[in-house]
């Protein structure tokens, strides 16, 4: 690893590696550097892979992919502590007419991706952390690892979340913790037939639900839980700002989740294979970093990119469309031979064109989840209400309107209600 | 029945350095800090209050990041661990 790499790549998640193949793919010199023992092995999430940009550069990547299971049925579920309502949705279509999104252990499915860069050329150098950018001319001309140093004309970042090489060069700010959450979650074997029993599904069908309220004590955030092929995620993010100014400590939330009747019944019998914990970027538009300087470009979580346009995370395809876009500029910026900001700022304009006028779009509300009343009123509005439709106790049933004795301004209510189904 | 943390994090595999990837810069600062953050966001319980102090250990960190980005007084002198080195998801 003596001589000059065209692009260096930190960090081989989602971001890095599409970025990678990219470059790989079109004969550029590439390197990953991965401090974990391999891709995967550092990585959290829910999870679901969508589809929509992975596709794009690796067409039908499920039929080789260590992918689990179609994701077919979003919900999203009001929760307290004895009750539960769920909107539930389900596409047909999202069993294979079109694939909408996989569900995925990340240490298999990054492991996977890293060799599909290898395929294309690229190298792929694991159990090595970069600690800082190396510069010449005030330029980035590669990067240092203990005491080696390895050159090249371009370095993409995509070091993850707490991108603490990206604060360091300047092109962002000191993490503020009003713009992370903190996910954790707990994995669960059961077999696959009792997957199917417990979530009223097919092996055809996988779902993916959202729970607000209970899970995160009525803080800003969400639980959730996804299925796998044999096993099933269970997980909380909720709020860094929120948390830390709570009386509430972080190792108390999956185990008072477990606590509920309706966990407990997902859980009966299951074996815990893992618990585990992540940082993640949610402060949506404001908080995305500057994209690139002089011989530098910063892809993924590292730049602040997940995606807010919905009430699920979106990460991955996020990840891996800014990873896209930073290599398609590399790979111009190689034609000229010209590495500094004004050729590099072609990543900002695709990027423009192509993400950022959608995170733009959701400004002031990262996930529908800036508003408070989803995760704080609403869960015990909604299912209280439920109780007293359903609940015959002989009297008369009042209008269901003034069933809501809640200090809360219907108007808002029926504006919510409509962008949480757009939301679905 | 509840886990304890420990429990849950006998689950996971480490490899543990011999050289502490995160430091607290300087106790007195933690001895007067009024929110003690640290022991709220942290899910692996590396931050303990004894006797009123902060003691700190690194070896169960899942490197998360939660502690670095909120305490605001910065008296977290905070990296990931060397390569190869630290916590090692399987179920990710
Ligand atoms: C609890 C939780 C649930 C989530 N659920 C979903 C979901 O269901 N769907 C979805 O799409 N997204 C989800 N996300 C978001 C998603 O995980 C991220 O957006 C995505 O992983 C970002 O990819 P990345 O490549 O930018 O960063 P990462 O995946 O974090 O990859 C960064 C890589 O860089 C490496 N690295 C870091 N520093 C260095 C260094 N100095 N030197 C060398 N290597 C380094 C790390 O080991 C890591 O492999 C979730 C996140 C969390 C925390
Ligand atoms: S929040 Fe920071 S200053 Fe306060 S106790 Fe924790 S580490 Fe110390
Ligand atoms: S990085 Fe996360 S797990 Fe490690 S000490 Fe900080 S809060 Fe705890």
């Amino acid at each position: 690893m003596s001589d000059k790499f065209d692009v260096i790549v930190v960090g081989g998640g989602p971001a890095g590696l599409a970025s990678a193949l990219v470059t790989a793919r079109a004969g550029l010199s590439t390197l990953v550097l991965e401090r974990g023992d391999y891709s995967g092995s550092k990585n959290v999430f829910g999870g679901v892979i969508y589809t929509d940009s992975l596709k794009k550069l690796i067409p039908d990547f499920w039929k080789e992919a260590p992918v689990e299971r179609p994701i077919t049925r979003r919900r999203i579920t009001f929760m307290t502590d004895k009750s539960f309502l769920s909107f539930d949705y389900k596409n047909y279509n999202f069993r294979g007419d079109f694939y909408n999104g996989f569900s995925v252990f990340r240490s298999k499915f990054d492991e996977w991706f890293s060799k599909k860069v290898e395929e294309a050329g690229g190298m792929i150098a694991p159990g090595v952390k970069v600690d800082s950018l190396l510069h010449q001319d005030g330029k980035v001309s590669g990067v240092k690892s203990g005491n080696d140093e390895l050159e090249a004309d371009m370095v993409i970042l995509a070091d993850g979340a707490v991108s603490l090489l990206a604060q360091a060069e300047g092109l962002k700010e000191r993490p503020d913790p009003n713009n992370f959450g903190l996910g954790m979650k707990e994995v669960f074997t059961l077999s696959e037939e009792e997957v199917n029993k417990r979530f009223g599904i097919t092996s055809k069908d996988g779902v993916e639900e959202l729970i607000l309220g209970y899970p995160t004590k009525y803080l800003r955030g969400g639980g959730f839980i996804y299925t796998f092929k044999d096993s099933i995620s269970i997980g909380v993010i909720v709020s860094l700002e929120a948390l830390r100014k709570s009386e509430y400590y972080a190792i108390d939330f999956m185990e008072d989740l477990k606590e509920h009747p309706m966990i407990q019944d997902l859980i009966e019998g299951a074996q815990l294979k893992e618990y585990s914990a992540h940082a993640i970027p949610e402060g949506g538009y404001r908080m995305i970093s500057k994209l690139y300087k002089d011989g530098v470009m910063v892809v993924g979580d590292a730049a602040g990119l997940v995606s807010s346009s919905g009430i699920y995370l979106n990460g991955v395809d996020i990840a891996v469309k800014s990873g896209i876009l930073a290599a398609e500029t590399a790979i111009e910026a190689k034609k000229v031979k010209d590495y500094s900001a004004k050729t590099l700022s072609l990543y900002e304009k695709k990027m423009e064109e192509k993400v950022l006028s959608e995170f733009r779009n959701f400004r002031d509300a990262p996930y529908f989840l800036e508003n408070p009343r989803m995760y704080s009123e609403y869960p015990k509005i909604v299912t209280d209400l439920m109780e007293k439709i359903i609940i015959s106790d002989g009297e008369p049933k009042q209008k269901l309107l003034n069933l809501l004795k809640y200090e809360i301004n219907q108007w808002d209510l029926i504006k919510d209600a409509v962008k949480g189904v757009k939301s679905l | 029945m509840k886990l304890s943390i420990d429990d849950r994090l006998a689950l996971l595999k480490y490899k543990v350095d011999s050289k502490p990837h995160i430091i607290l810069k300087d106790d007195r600062v933690c001895d007067s800090c009024q929110g003690k953050y640290c022991v709220h966001v942290c899910p692996a319980s590396c931050y303990k209050i004894e006797n009123n102090k902060i003691v700190f250990h690194y070896e169960d960190c899942v490197e998360c990041g939660s502690c670095l980005i909120s305490c605001d007084k910065q008296n977290i002198d905070w990296n990931y661990p060397r390569g190869t080195f630290g916590v090692n998801f399987r179920w990710g």
